[in-house]
């Protein structure tokens, strides 16, 4: 099956793009905006000739304050979050989505966001959509999100805590929360809640549709890594043909320590 | 890797390379001592999919039990990596 250009595992290019790319639009449809909607457009129109989301960012939170119910408020605060990483804005812009935006449906297309900013107020934020959400685009969305947070998060947490003497490096760039966070990860609890997320997929979410695949098919091979490849398990065996066409296992090498490397171009 | 002559250390490949009479030449040029699996040519191998491998190189390192304990592993980390796994080994037979 086709992975495509990872980088890092099984979900680089699938999160870290959407990750890193800061979203300075609102997901607003063309037809029939409401007048919160129509506000919203006129804000990011606004933005993009201004370019200061710390500037910006007072009148996103009026427009989410004024229009509760509008599905505009929710990408408002969504802005926020992804525009002002790191910043003490993001974090609450998250907590607002968390207190009065749980049982909207467009809280679904706020999960990227919200789940780029690695933030844990944004675990916090999927965690509870996964599990109150009335709506299953939510759910899923939040379930999908929330595993590649976790695995982002523990890709930097490795880093980071082989070099302590970062730490204040780190502060400055992620902020002291998500510092602390990081230097604080338990892997082996993150493996824990990425199984049950990755088994929660397949159990209630396996026909979404994703880039490649569903989300089926991504939590049976997560969880087959998870289970079977990771560190601390026995290596699958391997065996086929060298070379030369003779047959060799790798099991036969037992009781030495072997490097094992994928080699060659295509 | 001659320093660990003599040591129970053996480095494998999975060699993804679709022609083998090419992967032979590279072996004898480049004085590869080491034995490869051929994963059927292209990088959809039955190996390569399974341990669902998608850029070359990638290096994982074994202990004596067949457990995983690095994976991805950098170049430069190998040596450091490997003797202390075949460290363990001389933990355990009481050297």
């Amino acid at each position: 099956m086709k992975r495509g250009d990872l980088t890092w595992g099984l979900f680089a290019v699938c999160f870290g793009l959407c990750f890193l790319v800061p979203c300075s639009r609102a997901n607003a449809e063309d037809q029939e905006l409401s007048p919160a909607g129509v506000a919203l457009r006129r804000l990011l129109e606004e933005y993009d000739q201004n370019r200061d989301p710390r500037a910006f960012a007072p009148k996103f939170f009026q427009l989410a304050k004024q229009h509760p119910e509008d599905p505009a408020a929710v990408d408002a605060l969504a802005w926020i979050a992804a525009n002002l990483r790191r910043k003490p804005e993001s974090i609450q812009a998250i907590e607002a989505l968390e207190r009065g935006h749980l049982q909207s449906e467009r809280l679904a297309e706020a999960c990227r966001q919200v789940a780029g900013t690695l933030s844990p107020s944004a675990e916090r934020l999927l965690q509870r959509a996964l599990k109150e959400s009335p709506h299953a685009k939510v759910q899923s969305q939040a379930c999908y999100q929330l595993v590649g947070l976790l695995q982002e998060q523990e890709r930097l947490a490795r880093r980071l805590q082989e070099q302590p003497d970062q730490r204040p490096r780190a502060q400055q760039y992620y902020g002291k929360e998500l510092t602390n966070r990081l230097f604080d990860l338990d892997f082996k609890k993150t493996e824990r809640r990425k199984e049950d997320l990755f088994e929660k997929m397949l159990k209630s979410f396996a026909d979404v549709p994703l880039a490649e695949g569903t989300m089926g098919e991504l939590a049976e091979k997560s969880l087959f890594a998870i289970r079977r490849l990771s560190v601390g398990k026995v290596a699958p065996e391997i065996e086929s043909e060298d070379i030369d066409g003779n047959k060799f296992k790798l099991g036969d090498y037992r009781g030495k320590v072997v490097l094992l490397s994928f080699w060659g171009h295509w | 890797m001659k320093r660990l002559a003599g040591r129970p250390f053996v480095l494998l490949g999975v060699n993804s390379d679709s022609d083998r009479a090419e992967i032979k030449r590279t072996v004898q040029q480049e004085n590869i001592s080491w034995r490869s699996w051929w994963d059927g040519g292209g990088p959809t191998g039955p190996i390569q999919t399974q341990w669902q491998v998608t850029q070359r190189p990638t290096i994982h390192l074994l202990d004596a039990e067949g457990i995983i304990r690095r994976k991805n592993i950098e170049a430069e980390d190998v040596d450091a990596a490997v003797d202390a796994l075949l460290r363990e080994i001389d933990g355990k037979s009481g050297k």
